[in-house]
């Protein structure tokens, strides 16, 4: 892979800096129709007649749908949750508009069809609806009184999935253990949030009997099944384009209603029609909200035996994205890199009147690392150990590996030296002199923070579409190029740069003469899109396998033309070479023309392969429980190490975050410029996951974070220079060795940072409250200044 | 709908529109101009990826009624380049990938822009300050940043 | 429900007469000076159905330098930084304002006043700086002092038909000292607490008098007369102790808003207020 590895230049870059990059919202169709939607104020309520009347008869307005009619139109929402884990007899649906029972303030009550948005949004506001407020289940506890109102016929009880992950016996072990301490965390509600909000353009060509679909979405195969299923149409006549993407970060999953609704009003006005989401509405999704008990069994040298976690995690309304299984997920990533034998973790997907889910960056491990560092933290304190000294105890070492746990193997790496990296990179011994010397009287005090964070990545999540295989297609052409279709998409990552360097590499030609289309279900073979870090490592290895194939034809091609033997003919810059005589030679594109024209004809020819297309997926997944009751739905297991260093004003309880340095290993690196790039955006997420971003509510079940006033982002002047470093341990399972960047960093930084403020005020024993705001900060200082009074 | 005309220069031609003038310039761009390098992100004047320059000064053109502009000059991301030369400003964007999505780009790269052109000798602070209006969800402001900084020194100024 | 617009009107006077005579006219008017507040709508439908334009009025965005300082209603936050005529205080404020210069551009004095926001920086600004905002309607002008004009959160002395066209800002005595101090929750967040301190000296440099005027913590403005020692040059723990605490007893309510309560706010307004104190003083504070 070292012919590989380069820091390639941004395929498309010229495109992008022009500002020429066409998004879902920047190509509307002539005679496009735009839609808005009927959101119900009420959190929770029943809904009785909505009378359409007054919007109709504004002028402009073609249609209003509500899901009385809906219902008859398109089918229903199908949640693919595993039933292991959902109790429920059969999958579990919900109508695109409800009919009976609003269940989250913002739910889309009806549709409303009109020649601009604004007319259209105007239209909306006059729609009346008959609503019976009801009251609004606003967190686990509410929602799973006895008495609550069911938010789903299947499941009464409103947890919507629960399960168990367990190693060894915790219970036993921690009655055993030397010191137990307990902790809490609690993780209030967050997003994805990426920059250019969902939207869809659906348009009904009626001479083909085809429905074309442009969609801001990361799986354009994934949203076409869907639509098919729901609109009642041959898969192969629903034609989706994933437009280059303004992020996703998990956002952009299929699976809420919107986007079918979008493509209904299109088939049955037979025009085109668009919609795209306001930020008020892009905020009503969530992606985050548990709660986290837990306790951890050490010994007097901090060196952990067991770990017992309940989590329970508040979803909000159902809906169809994978959003909802990310509590699973955090439940199944314990104990992380630790060396911790005995782990229970009891988890519970509970369903209230928030808004739903959908997927975030961390997919639920970004909880886990949260409170496994939390845990951590605690024996650091309780043993007056150095933070940095409880994780080298405890982190599995690299002649401990492989290590198999009930839902994990951590097959490679090296834990304890990407901490001695992070450590050194962030100067650690200097911040803790610092820290030793700083006056006691000063307003500000330095805290510095140790966090592991372990990202299992490439996920085959077998019983939905999101599949940890991909096929490529890699063909040539006589102007020397290559074009790979592939089924994976970018969000923005610019994953089709190392994808093109890969065939570049193999195929001997310059990366600039590699064109990459994805995101088309029409031009593309099938594939899973983009999420946990896949592209490269399963996109970019079909393609690497499908363009190996290809290089042999050519090497072959190429030795008969040249009169040499195929293991003489080096291929590099887009020329075929007789390595001992490089003069004899024949650039690529004369190369394909010549197998056109003469494949097979022209004795030692083979026949015309200008195309191969190739499906791969890791060969070490299991779906299947084992035996002893084990899966293995991650292929590979990132990493990351994180230090952070901050400055806490003890008056005002404002955290000034001073230095951030991590070091990850993703395995094999394409290109290093992506790579770090992708651990950039994550430190500055788990930034605002850990001191700004929250999605509140009002008491009355009104959301309040409607815009980015009230919905904070990290901006420039918050972040300090990233320190970043890497460790290379190639998988052994992939092709390529990689192990998939991009998704991790978010949890480890932010619990660096969330350590280094306890740090800085003192915590002791206190929850872990997240987003820790200035205001519970301040709330950390005054318990303990209460405690030590008595 | 009541339009007025709308004399002013975009990206170096002279235009006359017929618009409504309580509509934010945004729209106008995109709309009737295909204009489409300004982004609609939140319509709040928070995030900047609807930044314009008008007169050589950024602003967050979601907030600006289209009437404002009369007479001004628009300068908007898509017009920058000069055919097959991009700015040194865009140049130094791609050298130093200081974009993945690429969303927010009218805004890092115009008020880059717009500093170095005023003060070519921007210190750090400054340019951290002339970026602090333009959210980035993606690259954590690093490599903008470099970008930025970079610019500082290959600037042949347009 | 509330009444949404499918189209806003838009008028852009080109004299004070005409902007008077639509006030009067257009009761559904609403006036914007840079139009950053106005013109925000992340619920994606316009907030008003009339805009009435001030940039065209000559003279609404000038800075004439006297005895008096007179800031016309639209000037901005950025002419403020520039033109050297601004009360240095105003140009340190308009520094801060979150955004980016993007805002800093459009954004106005006239109209951050008008908006009379709690949870921002210009009217306590005002107030500490005694100015008196010069009030037209058809007819005559009235001048009202700052601390009169910011009534309620989100609601000022202006009545119907009335604008504001200038703010007059009197030069203080060459031997006052300002001091600023403004928390914010991170480069996202408005204001949660703005602090205005002011100490007059004599001649033979005893403290004369001292105040501090709080904003984004309280519903409007408040000005807070301070009992400092003659001599002080520099606070420390126990004179901003001290400080804190007379801050405390003075303010009826804190504002509470989505990022920042009340009780959040009491805590940490009384500490802004002395370190705005600190600030003024030659020798700042000491820990």
């Amino acid at each position: 892979m070292d012919g590989v590895r380069s820091v390639a230049p941004r395929l498309d870059g010229d495109r992008y800096v022009r500002g020429s990059t066409r998004y879902l919202d920047d190509v509307i169709p002539p005679g496009c129709l735009h839609v808005a939607f009927v959101r119900s104020p009420h959190a929770h309520a029943l809904i009785g007649a909505v009378d359409a009347t007054s919007a109709l008869a504004e002028e402009g307005v073609r249609a209003v749908l509500d899901g009385v009619t809906a219902q008859e139109l398109i089918g229903d929402l199908v949640c693919l949750l595993p039933e292991a884990l959902t109790g429920a007899t059969g999958p579990l649906t919900l109508p695109c508009l409800p009919v009976e029972r609003i269940r989250y303030a913002g739910e889309p009550v009806a549709v409303v069809v009109a020649d601009t948005e604004s007319v259209a949004r105007h239209a909306a506001a006059l729609v009346e609806v008959d609503y019976r407020p009801l009251p609004p289940m606003m967190d686990v506890e509410a929602a799973t009184m006895p008495d609550a109102a069911p938010q789903h016929p299947q499941l009464p009880g409103n947890v919507l999935m629960a399960g168990v992950v367990r190693d060894g016996d915790a219970t036993a072990t921690l009655q055993r253990a030397p010191h137990i301490v307990e902790g809490e965390v609690r993780i209030e509600r967050s997003s994805a949030v990426p920059l250019e909000p969902r939207g869809c353009i659906a348009t009904w060509d009626a001479a083909e009997h085809r429905l074309l679909v442009r969609a801001a979405t990361q799986q354009p195969h994934g949203l076409r099944a869907d639509l098919a299923r729901q609109l009642r149409l041959p898969e192969s006549d629903v034609h989706v384009i994933a437009p280059p993407l303004g992020g996703a970060f998990g956002f952009k999953f299929p699976g809420l209603p919107e986007e079918p609704l979008t493509c209904l009003m299109a088939l049955r006005l037979r025009r085109p029609v668009r919609w795209v989401e306001t930020r008020a509405e892009s905020l009503l999704i969530g992606a985050r909200d548990y709660h986290a008990t837990y306790q951890i069994g050490c010994d007097d040298t901090g060196r952990v035996s067991a770990v017992s976690v309940e989590l329970n995690a508040d979803v909000g309304a159902l809906c169809a994205t994978p959003g909802p299984i990310m509590p699973a997920v955090a439940g199944s990533t314990f104990p992380t890199g630790y060396d911790i034998a005995d782990v229970e973790v009891r988890w519970r997907a509970v369903m209230t009147n928030k808004g739903p889910w959908n997927g975030a960056r961390g997919f639920g491990k970004e909880a886990t690392c949260l409170v496994m560092e939390s845990a951590l933290d605690d024996v650091a304190r309780r043993l007056r150990l150095d933070p940095a000294e409880v994780r080298r105890r405890n982190l599995l070492r690299s002649d401990q590996l492989p290590h198999r746990t009930s839902t994990m193997t951590l097959d490679s790496g090296d834990y304890p030296r990407a901490l001695d990296m992070a450590l050194q990179l962030a100067d650690y011994h200097e911040l803790r002199a610092r820290q030793r010397d700083r006056q006691s009287e000063q307003v500000t005090r330095l805290g510095v923070g140790v966090a592991f964070e372990l990202t299992p990545e490439g996920i085959d999540y077998a019983g939905s579409l999101s599949r940890g295989f991909e096929t490529a297609t890699v063909r040539l052409d006589t102007s020397g190029h290559a074009t790979v279709l592939t089924g994976v998409t970018s969000p923005g990552t610019g994953s089709e740069t190392a994808i093109a360097q890969l065939v570049a590499a193999q195929l001997g030609l310059p990366v600039a003469s590699v064109r990459v289309v994805q995101g088309d279900t029409d031009r593309t073979p099938y594939g899973s899109g983009s999420f946990s870090s896949r592209a490269v490592m399963t996109g970019g290895a079909a393609a690497w396998l499908a363009a190996k194939d290809l290089r042999a034809h050519l090497a072959g091609a190429a030795a008969t033309l040249l009169h040499a033997s195929s293991d003489q003919i080096d291929a590099a810059d887009g020329f075929y070479r007789v390595v001992t005589d490089p003069a004899r030679m024949i650039p690529v594109g004369p190369l394909v023309n010549a197998l056109r024209t003469l494949g097979a004809a022209l004795p030692g020819l083979g026949a015309p392969h200008l195309e191969v297309t190739r499906t791969y997926g890791p060969q070490n997944l299991q779906s299947i429980p084992d035996e002893s009751g084990r899966l293995q739905q991650y292929p590979t297991y990132s990493y990351s190490v994180h230090v952070a260093a901050v400055e806490v004003d003890m008056e005002t309880g404002t955290t000034r975050v001073e230095r951030l340095a991590a070091v990850h290993d993703c395995g094999t690196v394409i290109n290093p410029a992506l790579v770090d790039a992708q651990l950039h955006g994550a430190i500055a997420m788990g930034m605002g996951l850990a001191l700004f971003e929250e999605e509140r509510y009002a008491l009355s079940g009104a959301p309040l974070s409607t815009d980015f006033k009230r919905y904070l982002l990290p901006r420039l002047p918050d972040l300090p220079r990233l320190r970043t470093g890497q460790l290379v341990s190639p998988s052994p399972f992939t092709e390529l060795g990689t192990k998939g960047a991009g998704e991790g960093g978010v949890g480890g930084s932010a619990a660096a940072i969330i350590g280094a403020v306890r740090d800085a005020i003192g915590s002791t024993n206190s929850p872990v409250h997240v987003p820790l705001t200035p205001a519970r900060v301040l709330a950390d200082l005054d318990s303990r200044l209460v405690g030590a009074t008595r | 709908m009541t339009t007025t005309p709308l004399p002013a220069t975009i990206n170096g031609s002279t235009v006359n529109l017929d618009v409504d003038p309580a509509t934010p310039l945004a729209d106008v761009l995109r709309d009737q101009c295909g204009l489409t390098a300004t982004h609609i992100g939140c319509r709040n004047g928070d995030c900047g990826a609807c930044t314009v320059l008008l007169d050589h000064q950024p602003y967050k053109s979601c907030l600006v009624p289209a009437g404002r502009a009369a007479g001004r000059a628009i300068e908007t991301l898509d017009g920058l380049a000069e055919d097959d030369t991009l700015h040194p400003v865009q140049q130094q964007f791609w050298d130093h990938n200081a974009f993945q999505c690429g969303f927010c780009l009218a805004g890092q790269v115009l008020c880059t822009l717009s500093t170095l052109r005023h003060n070519p000798d921007a210190t750090d602070d400054e340019l951290t300050d002339a970026l602090a209006g333009n959210l980035c969800r993606c690259t954590g402001y690093q490599q903008i940043t470099a970008a930025a900084r970079a610019a500082r020194t290959h600037n042949t100024e347009r | 429900m509330t009444q949404a617009f499918t189209r806003t009107r838009y008028h852009a006077p080109a004299t004070l007469g005409e902007a008077l005579a639509l006030l009067t006219d257009d009761p559904d008017v609403t006036v914007i000076g840079g139009g950053t507040i106005v013109m925000a709508a992340s619920a994606g439908v316009p907030r008003t159905a009339a805009l009435l334009d001030l940039h065209r009025i000559p003279g609404l965005a000038e800075i004439q330098q006297g005895v008096t300082t007179t800031l016309g209603a639209t000037t901005t936050y950025t002419r403020l930084l520039t033109a050297p005529a601004a009360p240095p205080l105003l140009r340190r404020i308009a520094g801060g304002i979150t955004g980016g210069p993007q805002i800093r551009n459009q954004g106005t004095i006239g109209g951050s006043a008008c908006y009379a926001n709690p949870a921002s920086d210009i009217p306590a600004g005002l107030v500490a700086l005694d100015a008196t905002m010069v009030v037209h309607r058809q007819e005559r002008q009235r001048r009202v002092p700052a601390r009169d004009f910011f009534a309620e959160p989100f609601r000022t002395d202006l009545q119907a038909g009335e604008l504001l066209t200038a703010i007059e800002i009197p030069t203080p005595p060459p031997a006052t000292r300002w001091g600023h101090a403004k928390l914010k929750h991170g480069e996202s967040s408005w204001p949660i607490a703005v602090a205005v301190a002011r100490i007059d000296r004599r001649p033979d440099g005893r403290i004369a008098s001292a105040s501090v005027t709080l904003g984004a913590a309280v519903p409007t403005p408040l000005t807070i007369a301070l009992d400092l020692p003659e001599h002080l040059t520099e606070l420390d723990r126990d004179h901003r102790r001290l400080i804190a605490a007379a801050v405390d007893r003075a303010v009826e309510q804190w504002w509470s808003d989505a990022l920042a309560d009340d009780v959040h706010r009491r805590r940490v307004g009384p500490v802004i207020a002395a370190r705005a104190v600190a600030a003024a003083l030659p020798n700042g504070h000491r820990t």
